[in-house]
């Protein structure tokens, strides 16, 4: 098993959000989830918000 | 993040569980809820945004439903025999439509299969299109495109490096594991005729493509598949758990010790990496919790019918790229494309308060519900989470994270 902190109870920080865009209910910056490396909709996590002026021409 | 010593884990717990944290006595660990609370940092409820309009972003073109290969796990696999491939004047079509439609400046289109690389003059006519057509209406248009590498030639590699067309390469581990189930139209295994092509991407590329593998029972032991792979100098990989119904393929509840045994020997191979400056990513262990996804997008589901969808070579337009050919789920067609309603349907269902059993689980905002196609192959409802999943999920969530915490000194 790996160390204590892998059984952690994990908090959203709700309303803190990694994106300040969160008031623009139309940004379309991001990734859509499933267009990933991984072609799967579990991708959520491992995305980063673009908005915040992470940018490039490749998607991955 | 907040790390818990196991006093305050059975706490939280306790609270999760319906402990009034008001009712806890006086003393430190009633301060600290008392003060996580008034800041909003747990137990907060937030009523999340959804799109109003119509709001296309990405598309997956299924540009070819024919394939040079024959794995035996494929979901295309009656398609394949079809073997219809789009025209590059419907690529273009479809093109047209996504960036006429698109609310955002920024807009992703995947080529998928099948095999794209044998459509690959639609390939090129819907990049060269978009390129202009893209200037005219401020637009950016981002390309990845999922293939099996077995007919990347050099000057398909040159035009996607001109063209920053990410490739996501599909390659099982090494030769026994890959050629298990990915196995050529005549029956002979693949690894040797696609290892050279996937080498050649990785020495010409520092980012732009993954290795994309898949996992199964007869293969559970992915990480020595991947740590082989990382050893060969391919250091972009993601690797997923099959979603099959096929025994001796399928995974069972028996599985899953094994499967977190082997995220957990993943994680300290990937952490090892990191601390001794060897090159590495591990597309589901790549997550920054500071720059993550905004709320909105966390809630909001995969995207599928709402901001993504697929079109197929006959201008069959799909929640997404695993539809392809579900006749109940088709959205309509480029000629008749999806109305605000079909929109409006989709993003309700695909929401994260609209799943019935999400909201209350702690992944949720990770996951965000999932894979709804996924959904409906394993439990008949693209509402209803796929279990195995959801294990699997959780644990690769949770080895995640205790990469995040061991490298983010």
């Amino acid at each position: 098993m790996l160390p204590e902190v892998t059984r952690m109870r994990i908090k959203i920080i709700a309303k803190k959000p990694a994106c300040s865009n969160i008031d623009d209910e139309n940004c379309r910056e991001c990734q859509t989830p499933c267009k990933s490396a991984a072609k799967t909709a579990n991708t959520i996590s491992n995305q980063i918000c673009e908005a915040k002026g992470a940018n490039s021409p490749w998607i991955l | 993040m907040l790390l818990l010593d196991s006093e305050a884990h059975d706490l939280f717990t306790k609270i999760e569980e319906g402990l009034d944290p008001f009712s806890l006595p006086p003393g430190e660990a009633r301060e600290m809820v008392l003060g996580l609370i008034s800041e909003g940092i747990i137990l907060s409820k937030v009523d999340y945004p959804r799109p109003q309009k119509l709001s296309p972003k990405s598309l997956c073109l299924i540009v070819s439903h024919a394939c040079n290969m024959a794995c035996t796990y494929c979901s295309l696999s009656k398609a394949t025999v079809e073997g219809k491939l789009m025209s590059p004047e419907t690529a273009i079509r479809a093109m047209k439509w996504l960036i006429d439609n698109a609310p955002g400046i920024k807009v992703d289109v995947d080529f998928f299969g099948g095999e794209p690389t044998l459509a690959w003059n639609t390939v090129k006519a819907a990049v060269d299109f978009s390129k202009e057509y893209s200037k005219t209406k401020n637009k950016t248009v981002r390309f990845s495109m999922s293939t099996n590498a077995l007919g990347l030639t050099d000057e398909m590699l040159d035009y996607c490096d001109e063209n920053y067309i990410s490739l996501i390469l599909s390659l099982d581990g090494p030769k026994a594991e890959n050629d298990r189930c990915r196995v050529l139209k005549d029956g002979r295994p693949s690894f040797d005729a696609v290892l050279p092509n996937i080498m050649k991407v990785a020495q010409r590329r520092q980012r732009g493509w993954y290795v994309r593998g898949t996992y199964s029972k007869g293969t559970i032991n992915f990480s020595d598949s991947v740590i082989a792979l990382h050893k060969m100098g391919i250091n972009n990989l993601a690797f997923e758990p099959v979603v099959s119904n096929v025994s001796g393929v399928a995974f069972s509840k028996e599985d899953i010790p094994v499967i977190r045994e082997e995220y957990e020997k993943l994680a300290r191979y990937y952490v090892e990496c990191k601390k001794t400056g060897v090159p590495i990513k591990f597309y589901h262990f790549e997550m920054d919790l500071e720059n993550g996804p905004c709320a909105r997008k966390s809630a909001g589901g995969c995207g599928a019918g709402a901001e993504y969808l697929a079109v197929s070579p006959d201008e069959k337009i799909w929640p997404c790229h695993q539809f392809d050919t579900e006749k109940d789920f088709c959205l309509g067609t480029l000629g008749d494309p999806p109305t605000q309603t079909v929109y409006d349907k989709y993003t309700i269902k695909n929401h994260l308060t609209g799943k019935r059993e999400c909201p209350d689980c702690w992944a949720s905002y990770f996951c965000s519900g999932g894979c709804i196609a996924s959904n409906k192959l394993q439990e008949g409802d693209i509402l209803l989470p796929y279990k195995m999943g959801c294990l699997i999920q959780k644990i690769r969530l949770e080895a995640a994270l205790w990469v995040y915490s061991e490298l983010r000194e």
